[in-house]
């Protein structure tokens, strides 16, 4: 009797350690990202009192930095870890309530001509990696793995593709540090560089959800620009996102092919299995929203819940970028990963300044 | 009944058993530490995954039971 009574109590227990270890790492991420809003609001405060004219600096970019301020001069304590980690968690259940801002009108709109540019895009990446792998003399899997996370989107897409492919531990640490490293820089150079071609909203956040790899360091780059562009990107990186299934199962059955990975037994569950839910919920939200579901205070309710979660991903972009851990895996992947990251860049921006042209975004 | 050599093999057997796992784990731990900035991140995916659902299917449940709330009025105002 005691044993039995006791079992339950203990696997209570258990769950409840379970959640509560997440607990530290998610407060630091709320602090880091609220004392970046906060910083927001008090420098502007500050300028409009003082009449003075300092350019804005979005929360965004605060909560970021302040994230790698803290992540590359002290050691992070292990008990933040698994807390900070749920960032990725956090960008997605953002992403989600983000359908509450798009009524299914725009998606079809904005998203079919982000299917047609992911297409190309995803075909100039494969080859230009592919190309650059070759070139630098890089191992065939680290190749593939570089080809599928700058094509599709970042480290996800080299997980999934990880196991598929059969690639070392080793490589895809190569891979997963060249895409985020390469992220951190777009989070810099994509603004001013659209803000330098004065780039619309929509361009912008098309642009940037087409060429950054990573989804969080897509929205946040887009939401550096401005809040359409932030929507736009989530948009373009969400379809690029729903893509990865495909890819990766090309990349399976070429490999499986040559005797270097598993053969894929069930084409349709592999698929299922890879497509990110997520890009589900957020068209669910998008559609009860576009049937009027929700009235207009719910609509703005759901769309800031969609920002506080963001508000975390943002801080947890920062806290895990370590320039340190990510010097430590070598020069020549990244090499190659930066050429190809400028290469599509360039492509992608020749394809929205197209799309523009014939469309208007 | 009680076969102690029997029993014994079964111990040895389950012993070199739990040493091979434990091999592995150490293993796939140092693999993991090679990758700081992504192991926090794997074990949290693979977590997930054990409660029978991946973390995307968390995130997409959880935002709908946000929705919800919001939808029923639980959650009436959210301010930015």
């Amino acid at each position: 009797m005691a044993t039995s009574a006791a079992l339950p109590n203990s696997e209570a227990r258990n769950h409840f350690a379970n959640v509560a270890r997440f607990i530290p790492g998610v407060l630091l991420l709320a602090v880091i990202g609220f004392a970046g809003k906060i910083l927001e609001q008090s420098i502007n405060g500050y300028a409009k009192a003082h009449h003075l004219v300092i350019p804005n600096v979005e929360y965004v970019l605060w909560a970021i930095a302040i994230g790698l301020l803290i992540a590359n001069t002290v050691t992070i304590p292990k008990i933040f870890l698994p807390g900070i980690a749920t960032y990725e968690f956090w960008l997605k259940a953002g992403i989600v309530l983000l359908g509450a801002r798009f009524v299914v009108g725009d998606v079809l709109k904005l998203g079919g001509i982000s299917i047609a540019l992911v297409v190309l895009e995803i075909s100039g990446s494969l080859i230009l990696m592919t190309l650059l792998g070759r070139l630098f003399n890089l191992k065939p899997k680290l190749t593939s793995l570089l080809a599928i996370g700058s094509a599709v989107c970042g480290v996800s897409a080299i997980i999934a593709a990880k196991g598929a492919i059969d690639a070392d531990d080793e490589d895809s640490s190569f891979a997963i540090a060249a895409i985020l490293a390469l992220g951190a820089i777009a989070l810099v150079t994509f603004p001013l560089i659209g803000h330098a071609l004065h780039m619309s909203d929509n361009a912008y956040g098309l642009w940037s959800g087409l060429a950054v790899d990573n989804t969080a360091e897509a929205t946040a780059a887009g939401a550096l620009y401005s809040d359409v562009a932030g929507k736009v990107a989530v948009l373009a990186k969400t379809t690029r996102n729903a893509t990865i299934g495909f890819v990766v199962l090309g990349y399976a059955i070429y490999w499986a092919s040559r005797g270097q990975a598993e053969k894929v037994k069930n084409k349709g569950a592999f698929l299922w299995n890879k497509f990110p839910k997520f890009v589900l919920g957020f068209l669910v939200i998008s559609l009860l929203v576009s049937v009027h579901v929700f009235n207009k205070e719910q609509v703005g309710t759901l769309a800031n819940l969609s920002r506080w979660a963001f508000l975390l991903t943002f801080a947890g972009v920062g806290l895990r970028t370590n320039f340190r851990e990510m010097s430590k895996q070598g020069v020549r992947p990244f090499i190659v990963g930066a050429l190809g990251e400028i290469l599509i860049a360039g492509l992608t921006l020749g394809l929205v300044v197209a799309a523009n042209a014939i469309w208007k975004l | 009944m009680y076969r102690p050599i029997r029993q014994k093999v079964q111990a040895g057997g389950f012993f070199v058993l739990q040493a091979e796992q434990l091999k592995e784990a150490e293993a796939a731990l140092s693999r993991l530490n090679r990758s700081p900035s992504m192991s926090e991140e794997n074990k949290i995916a693979t977590e997930a995954t054990r409660l029978g659902l991946s973390l995307d299917v968390w995130a997409v449940i959880t935002a709908f039971l946000l929705a919800l709330l919001v939808r029923v009025g639980v959650l009436k105002h959210v301010p930015w």
